[in-house]
């Protein structure tokens, strides 16, 4: 599951340095917008099959890769 | 209209009016209006008849409307700067408007060589001292005298300062008036949660005032937390949302966005970048009684210059979604390179002729003189202003269709890509830089910098791109840094000599296409 969100990460912030930091701030750092936030969501759903909606979220709770990680196993 | 006089009837009237709504807090009418008046009659102390522009920092506080009204007391152009714009970014606006004060309702420190800086706390202290005064109206803002000055990004790398007058404002909202009229009932509640730093935050701010309504506000922090902002949205009896499309959209992507949220909802303004079918059929469908406007305006020509309401009709035709008619008494113009009027169905610029269009770039002629000129029409002067922006006219209804320069919207949030290079290049460990806008069907936008490295040996080293955004992040905000960045060891040029933006949008085009097929 891991390296599948990864994956989607790499694919929603169009690079693959993230890779090297997954404590990175994404949205510090023009990596992440609030419309990817959107997008993000539903590449979870549909690839891993783990359905959150946009008011269950807060920003500090997945603002890096690892918090992502730790947010989607929470919820699954 | 005068403005400032009917905003502060509504002092005197009875009852406990609220002005404006913020977490859990509020403000009324009377408290808004008695501490504007005691921090202007500061200001009248300390500058007299000096009428040099102030710069008010900060985000969604009480103390910036406070200051926005207690300048225009005391006939002060007030500058608004929202405090996701970094200190370099604020110290360029402060050294171009050469104002002697600035405001600062932020917890940072923002000190610069002579130059005041008065803090949220010692603003309160001087509110509390002058308590009860009215300032003199010989000091309030005159009809052709400068309300604000909005800084937009310049592709110089500085910031330019739009500059609107009293008059300019009074038109607009004479327009906002007769359009909350026709499609608002008696309770009005708007939302205020457009950053400051854009113009269409005027809109919700003054229009709400002078109707003597509440404004509810929503600032950054609640959008990064939609899980307590839900909860906040459903006290909000909310009637009027205006917002960036990109905004709502966030919204409308969760199902808890509907009629339950907000049922008191009537109207919807979007303006700001391009408005899609889709989004407005996701609208219609969560809300079917709300009518949907779409306005479109550069900050040039005073929030709104054209404006139209959404018909389910226009989501089934084959073009794209019109932005309307220009507003009473003022023109729209599409014209060629030489400045010809253009027949209708022909694609040209957009020009703005009218009471709207602005005074000008601030201390900045040359610029001004590009874009704004007296034109005689009908044999009356007239001002008007070049947008750039490309559109055309079909059955009496303007379309709009893309830009003529490196101007782009992303996100609402209006950038000029040489704005991003020339910051880009101040970096020491860039050489060059080029900065495209990649835009693929169905995907989100997003912005792509090309560098060449000063030091070519670090053109395979990760940590570098990581080091540039760092270093860039504290010349622009933070959605001004590119989301991929890309090393090169050279630029493709073109016939012209000049750097070949197309090929290098080209090569990002593959490059995104490997990916996805797993070459």
């Amino acid at each position: 599951m891991e390296s599948k969100i990864i994956n989607i990460l790499e694919n929603i912030c169009k690079t693959d340095e993230i890779n090297a930091d997954l404590d990175i701030e994404l949205f510090d750092y023009g990596y992440l917008d609030s419309l990817d936030v959107v997008e993000l969501l539903t590449r979870i759903e549909e690839e891993l099959k783990v359905k959150i909606s946009i008011s269950e979220i807060i920003r500090e709770e997945i603002s890096t890769p690892n918090k992502i990680i730790e947010f989607v196993k929470t919820h699954i | 209209m005068d403005i400032i006089k009917i905003i502060d009837n509504y002092k005197n009237l009875s009852g406990y009016k609220i002005a404006q709504i913020y977490k859990d807090k509020m403000i009324s009418y009377s408290e808004l209006i008695s501490k504007s008046d005691a921090l202007a009659c500061y200001l009248i102390e300390k500058f007299g008849r000096d009428k040099t522009p102030i710069v008010i920092y900060g985000h969604k506080e009480f103390e910036m409307i406070i200051s926005f009204l207690a300048c225009m007391k005391s006939g002060h152009p007030y500058i608004p700067v929202d405090d996701s714009q970094p200190y370099e970014r604020v110290k360029s606006i402060v050294q171009n408007s050469k104002t002697k004060l600035i405001i600062n309702n932020s917890k940072l420190s923002y000190s610069f060589d002579e130059v005041i800086e008065i803090k949220k706390e010692e603003l309160n202290k001087i509110i509390h001292n002058y308590e009860g005064i009215i300032p003199d109206e010989s000091y309030h803002l005159k009809d052709n005298d400068t309300i604000y000055i909005i800084y937009t990004s310049g592709s110089t790398g500085i910031p330019k300062g739009v500059e609107i007058s009293l008059s300019n404002l009074k038109y607009f909202l004479k327009w906002c008036i007769k359009l909350y009229d026709k499609y608002l009932s008696e309770d009005k509640i708007f939302l205020n949660q457009i950053s400051y730093s854009f113009d269409v935050s005027v809109m919700n701010i003054f229009s709400a005032l002078i109707l003597g309504k509440t404004l509810f506000t929503v600032d950054n922090e609640m959008l990064s937390n939609y899980r307590k902002l839900f909860y906040y949205f459903k006290e909000s009896n909310l009637s009027t949302w205006i917002s960036t499309p990109s905004t709502i959209e966030i919204f409308l992507n969760d199902e808890n966005f509907n009629e339950k949220l907000f049922s008191k909802l009537e109207l919807v303004i979007l303006a700001g970048e391009p408005l899609t079918k889709q989004c407005v059929e996701n609208i219609y469908n969560r809300f079917p009684n709300v009518k949907v406007i779409n306005g479109y305006g550069p900050t040039e020509a005073t929030i709104l210059s054209t404006y139209i309401e959404i018909t389910k009709e226009m989501l089934n035709k084959e073009e794209s979604l019109p932005i309307g008619n220009p507003l009473e008494d003022s023109k729209i113009l599409i014209k060629d390179d030489n400045g010809d009027i253009l027949e209708e169905g022909k694609k040209g610029e957009i020009c703005i002729q009218g009471k709207n269009v602005g005074k000008g770039y601030y201390l900045n002629e040359t610029a001004t003189k590009e874009v704004f000129v007296e034109e005689y029409i009908d044999s009356e002067k007239s001002r008007s202003y070049k947008t750039g922006d490309i559109g055309f006219i079909k059955n009496g209804i303007i379309y709009y269709c893309g830009r003529k320069d490196f101007q782009i919207k992303l996100n609402g949030n209006r950038i000029e890509l040489e704005d991003i290079e020339s910051n880009l290049k101040k970096i020491t460990l860039i050489k060059n830089a080029v900065v495209v806008l990649y835009k693929v069907r169905n995907e989100n936008q997003y912005l792509c910098a090309f560098v060449m490295l000063e030091d070519i040996n670090r053109i395979n080293d990760k940590k570098v791109i990581l080091e540039i955004k760092k270093e860039l992040k504290e010349y622009v905000p933070n959605y001004m840094i590119p989301k991929k960045i890309v090393l090169k060891d050279s630029f493709p040029i073109n016939i012209n000599g000049k750097i070949d933006r197309k090929l290098l949008l080209q090569e990002l085009e593959n490059k995104c296409k490997d990916v996805k097929y797993g070459k």
